[in-house]
């Protein structure tokens, strides 16, 4: 490897040149280094970078010295046109900038020097449109950056380097060979070295496959670009990832004239699609480093860039290179010994020598001139964890790892620009007293109908939710959506701000200039896709808690539409359910629907009608739900103003029964709603028990079923028809015990809808049709408060004794 | 006289050649009293890409530890340092085999060992007496019986101490200060009775972290050792290198002339892996049995099924012999693994048949040995 590094002479730092080449690696802080040096050396008149040129506005904002890395560029593009697939989909991908991102050095140093900076690649939409399906910048599954520090990373040829050199990956290769013998060389030999490396990397690159990847395009435009400055100017310095170096080269040619010399293109003219405004666009963003670390998913970044960003603050401080990363894995392995010790881990500083030592120690065997981020996980590994590594002893890995991915959030200059739903954001968190600026997890209490500025916070936070943005999660409070604690009148969030936030907004940006007008906007394209009526009265839901009044109208157009396209009888009662929440809690949460709910619950209400007397034979794990929502229609059918609809929910009822083959449960909870209705019912309820309790086999088995139907809908029965509790006594008298016993735990959960003082009562009645008093049915031995004193001392006691045992 | 041929010859002399052709031709810094240099120790560990030539010899230098080269690394450092090197992880992890390596390596020897047991008791691990010297010469130097850890420190060479976990807790703590003073106090021998510690010196401990009638280790023995916890073989295909190295080894040093069968050195190593794992490569949930699975018990079983072919039959693998064995090493904490053992059988082996056929097939038609 070391000999394969030497080997080529490259173009050097000569101030006579047109064009000097500084290829890079993203986030690498001795290319940034040496970026630093070269231009120093070089004094170039502009500073060309790749990067997608329709940022070029934006290089001021991340140049500026109120702006703190990581920041990124957010790039979109909607295919409107559908020039890249029938199904028009949006695309977007990140470019993060670090402080150790030649980059953005690159940058800064230009605005330090009064010197153009600008991007040269393709805009992204046009690298988009260059890429084939599912390569590159296309690939799926992956999340999309434009960083193409892949080409540098794959192949054969680097997988023969990688066992021949005995490292495990790519990125420990790198790091032996640039980052930290790169800080042992001078600029001219380091360039030298990273032009041999690409340039092997190249030749192992099919070019058929950076045809495909839209590379060889992307190389052309730059060239062009290059060309075009080198006119311009007397010396362009051009930064771009080290795998596009030699493919530059190949594409420009020197030519001299009067003047001086100068680059021509020699390639063929890149054509450009004309896309608007509308169908891309680029914000800056301020970001994380972890959503800039590697491990996190993020494909093409260096891992770990906490680290590295320690290793460049070395760089920063000192004058000489050398030493940098030894410092760095010292720096780290005390943070770590000390986060662990305010943790209750016992790392002790001897720990933290034996640890430095061995990250030396392993240096030197691996050939390195000084130990990196490899040496460092295996000190800890060795000397912080006691015992076998295992969850309950690896936290100081744990933290390591923390310490390594770093922990710093990005901010933007002031006037950045930016979409409008971000500044909302802010306002409103503001407005609502929200913390955004720790990146720690937060907690608020909304009362929300005690204060209206609470329910408007509470609006805003679901408004969030429902666009994903992960901000905040309710903790506490009423779950209308799952129709759960709907007595709450407090809520408790938490939240937390990270840079994801931001780039879930953004992602939404173009939905809407306000939080509010977002979710909106994709409440209404939701609502288009919802295909039953319980997705759809969901959906509802959450439009009536995000406070959407002048939306609900629009969506209960849609509801109708659902509704009467579903055939669901299960799918119609929970949207059934769920609007008649709504419509209870209206009021209570300022909304105002009265005439729209009733409206969409009156046709809901007639298509489960229809439906209902096709229920008799509904599976037995259904039966639940079903007569649940026998009685959810017979209460709401009690309240003012739908009375008029109990006549023909009753007659429903009615037609259910004469089908003649309907399961016992719901036949019990069905004629136990229509004697609500109508007292005449009783006979059949009469009929229909003493029928179920005398037959044999199986049927007798459905008995308790059906009592548990009865129960569940009209209790009141038992109390109100003294009859009907002598019938039961009468027929469960009449049981063989064998029967009864099987009986027995169906009969538990029929009781069980009756309150204890019910049951109370109603012992108390039984009892006495055997003539034993009610008294006597639960009596036990009465045990005096200074045994019972005795007796837990002595429990305690022996419970200590047997501690000491074991 | 007929030359003695052990069993298992130390590693020293089973790879002597090696060992004298690294140690001429290293160039490296050694650590005081050390052999080789820690460069030199990697390669005997790790092998080399080509082979060394020495007194106009070819001597191949064969990898001899498969599985994570970072923590072979992490050892011959921990080695050089101040603490003691201790290896933990479930049994038939390779632990001792790679402190036997290192050992010879660096010390030139590998049998300098304590081998705890529940019975080691405190003078097995620092020194006894030879009574008959004793009580003829007085407490004196001759009439010391040193123990390995004695030797290790007279001579600035490596202890190895075997299941340090199988011997109680106090014991094992009478390391504790020799380990950080790295003197040993006889006081029997008045004023001569401190033996300091030559350079070279240091410990390599083993233990078991799986196995019932272990004793847990002191917290303050804990931070005396760099702990390396070596795990499993995780990879099929490095796993069959290993069944079919070992078992190579193990054929020549037995003088059994058969050619180790790689589909079938593959067929056993998936199914340690799929038991050990509990899930097949065809994604089949299964039961993982109590027993330990690990990758030396895949070689005795080979290697078992091996000798059966060998003396009894055909020279050609039986898989029924192999099912047997399985059984054998498989059913040993209870029944309820052989059932374990049958539901693999019935559920992945019959859809590998199924799917790959060929010996996959056969092996599921031997499933009439599993009882």
């Amino acid at each position: 490897m070391e000999q394969l590094l030497r080997s080529q002479e490259a173009p050097a730092l000569d101030k006579s040149r047109p064009v000097a080449y500084f290829p890079v690696r993203h986030h690498s802080p001795a290319c940034a280094y040496h970026l630093k040096r070269a231009i120093e050396a070089y004094e170039p008149d502009c500073i060309l970078i790749e990067g997608p040129e329709n940022a070029q506005e934006l290089t001021e904002v991340l140049a500026h010295p109120d702006t703190r890395a990581p920041v990124a560029l957010y790039y979109f593009y909607r295919d409107a046109k559908g020039l890249l697939g029938e199904e028009k989909e949006d695309y977007k991908c990140y470019y993060p900038f670090l402080d150790c991102s030649p980059e953005l050095v690159a940058l800064r140093e230009a605005r330090k020097r009064s010197i153009p900076a600008r991007f040269m690649d393709l805009p992204y939409g046009e690298i988009l449109l260059g890429t084939a399906e599912n390569t590159g910048v296309r690939r799926e599954g992956e999340k999309q950056t434009y960083n193409d520090d892949y080409l540098l990373s794959r192949g054969k040829f680097l997988k023969r380097i990688c066992e021949k050199a005995g490292l495990r990956s790519f990125d420990e290769l790198w790091e032996k060979y640039f980052e930290i013998r790169g800080l042992y060389l001078d600029t001219e030999a380091f360039i030298r070295q990273m032009l041999t490396y690409c340039g092997l990397s190249r030749e192992n690159s099919p070019r058929e496959e950076l045809l495909r990847e839209g590379c060889i395009l992307r190389e052309r435009y730059m060239a062009e670009q290059i060309a075009r400055a080198s006119r311009e100017h007397r010396r362009v310095l051009a930064v771009t990832g080290g795998f596009h170096t030699p493919g530059l080269l190949e594409l420009l040619k020197l030519e001299k004239s009067r003047e001086g010399s100068y680059l021509v293109y020699t390639g063929e003219p890149v054509e450009l699609h004309r896309l608007t405004g509308e169908e891309q666009g680029v914000y800056p963003l301020a970001y994380s480093m972890e959503a800039a670390d590697a491990l996190n998913g993020y494909a093409s970044g260096m891992p770990s860039p906490g680290f590295y960003q320690r290793v460049w603050e070395g760089l920063c401080e000192q004058e000489e290179p050398k030493g940098a990363y030894g410092r760095a894995v010292l720096e780290q392995l005390v943070r770590t010994g000390r986060q662990a010790r305010q943790k209750k881990e016992a790392i002790s500083s001897y720990d933290a020598i034996c640890a430095l030592s061995m990250a030396r120690g392993l240096a030197v065997l691996r050939g390195k001139e000084e130990p990196g981020l490899y040496e460092l996980q295996d000190a800890a590994l060795s000397s912080f964890v006691k015992g076998e590594c295992t969850l309950s002893t690896d936290m100081p890995l744990r933290i390591l790892q923390g310490l390594n991915r770093g922990r710093q959030v990005g901010k933007l200059v002031e006037d950045a620009l930016r979409p409008p739903i971000l500044h909302d954001f802010e306002r409103q968190c503001g407005k609502f007293g929200l913390k955004i600026q720790a990146a720690t997890q937060q907690e608020i209490t909304l009362e929300l109908f005690a204060k209206k500025k609470h329910l408007a916070a509470s609006r805003f936070l679901y408004q969030l939710e429902f666009l994903d943005t992960g901000f905040a999660k309710r903790k506490k409070g009423a779950d209308l959506l799952n129709r759960r604690d709907k007595s709450r009148i407090r809520e408790v969030w938490t939240y937390r701000f990270s840079s994801q936030v931001l780039s879930a907004l953004v992602d939404v940006s173009m939905a809407g200039g306000t939080v509010e007008e977002a979710a909106k906007s994709q409440m209404n394209s939701r609502s288009l896709k919802s295909a039953s009526s319980r997705e759809a009265a969901r959906l509802l839901t959450q439009g009536f808690l995000m406070g959407f009044l002048e939306e609900q109208n629009r969506l209960g157009g849609k509801l109708g539409q659902v509704l009467a396209a579903d055939g669901d009888f299960f799918s119609l009662t929970e949207a059934f359910s769920h609007m008649r929440m709504l419509y209870e809690l209206q009021e209570l949460y300022q909304v105002n629907a009265f005439s729209e709910l009733r409206e969409l619950l009156g046709s809901c209400f007639q298509k489960i009608i229809q439906l209902l007397p096709s229920m008799g034979q509904v599976d037995k794990e259904k039966e639940q739900t079903c007569m649940e929502s026998c009685l959810s229609l017979y209460q709401i059918t009690g309240k003012r103003d739908f009375l008029k609809l109990r006549p023909i929910l009753a007659e429903a009822f009615g037609r259910l029964l004469e089908t003649g083959k309907v399961c016992p449960g719901l036949e019990g909870a069905v004629l136990g709603l229509l004697y609500g209705y109508e007292a005449g019912w009783e006979e059949r309820i009469f009929k229909a028990a003493s029928g179920y309790l005398r037959s044999a086999g199986e049927q007798q088995l459905n008995s308790a079923a059906f009592l548990r139907g009865l129960f569940y809908t009209a209790r009141d029965l038992v109390f109100v028809r003294k009859r009907f509790l002598y019938l039961i006594d009468e027929l469960l008298g009449d049981l063989e015990p064998e029967a009864f016993l099987g009986l027995l735990p169906e009969l538990r959960r029929a009781f069980s809808y009756f309150t204890p003082l019910e049951i109370d009562r109603l012992a108390g009645q039984a009892a006495a049709l055997h003539g034993v008093g009610k008294e006597k049915l639960l009596s036990g031995l009465v045990v005096s408060p200074l045994e019972y004193e005795f007796g837990e001392k002595l429990d305690a006691y022996a419970g200590k004794r047997m501690e000491e045992w074991i | 006289m007929e030359r003695v041929v052990e069993i298992k010859p130390p590693v020293e002399v089973r790879y002597a050649r090696e060992l004298r052709a690294l140690r001429a031709l290293d160039t490296g810094k050694r650590p005081r009293n050390w052999k080789m240099s820690p460069q030199a120790v990697r390669t005997f560990l790790l092998g080399s890409h080509k082979p060394l030539i020495w007194e106009g010899e070819e001597i191949p230098v064969r990898k001899k530890y498969l599985g994570n080269d970072a923590l072979v690394e992490r050892c011959i450092i921990t080695l050089a340092g101040n603490r003691g090197l201790m290896l933990v992880g479930e049994p038939g992890t390779a632990k001792t085999m790679l402190s036997e390596l290192l050992s010879a390596a660096i010390s030139g020897t590998s049998t300098n060992t304590i081998q705890g047991t529940a019975g080691t008791t405190e003078d097995m691990i620092k020194y006894s007496w030879n009574y008959a010297l004793l009580l003829a010469k007085g407490p004196v130097r001759e009439a010391l019986v040193p123990s390995p850890l004695y030797v290790g420190m007279e001579q600035g060479i490596l202890t190895r101490f075997e299941e340090i976990t199988r011997t109680p807790a106090e014991i094992q703590d009478s390391l504790i200060s020799v380990l950080s003073d790295k003197v040993l106090h006889v006081p029997e021998l008045g004023e001569e009775g401190l033996l300091f510690a030559k350079a070279g010196f240091n410990v390599i401990g083993t233990a078991n972290t799986r196995d019932k009638g272990v004793n847990e280790m002191s917290s303050a023995l804990k931070r005396r050792f760099n702990f390396e916890t070596v795990m499993p073989v995780r990879d099929v295909a490095l796993e069959k290198q290993i069944i079919i190295n070992e078992v190579e080894a193990l054929a020549l040093e037995n003088q059994i002339s058969m050619p180790v069968d790689e589909d079938v050195a593959e067929l056993l190593a998936s199914t340690y892996h799929e038991l050990r794992e509990g899930v097949s490569s065809m994604g089949h949930r299964i039961d993982k049995p109590n027993a330990v699975m690990s990758t030396a018990e895949a070689v005795s079983v080979y290697y078992q099924t091996m000798m059966t072919a060998y003396y009894y039959g055909d020279s050609r693998m039986d898989l029924g012999c192999l099912v047997e064995n399985l059984v054998g090493a498989v059913q040993k904490e209870n029944q309820e693994d052989l059932e374990r053992l049958r539901s693999y059988f019935q559920t992945v082996v019959r859809d590998k048949g199924g799917k790959e056929g060929g010996l996959w097939n056969s092996y599921y038609e031997a499933r009439k040995h599993l009882r």
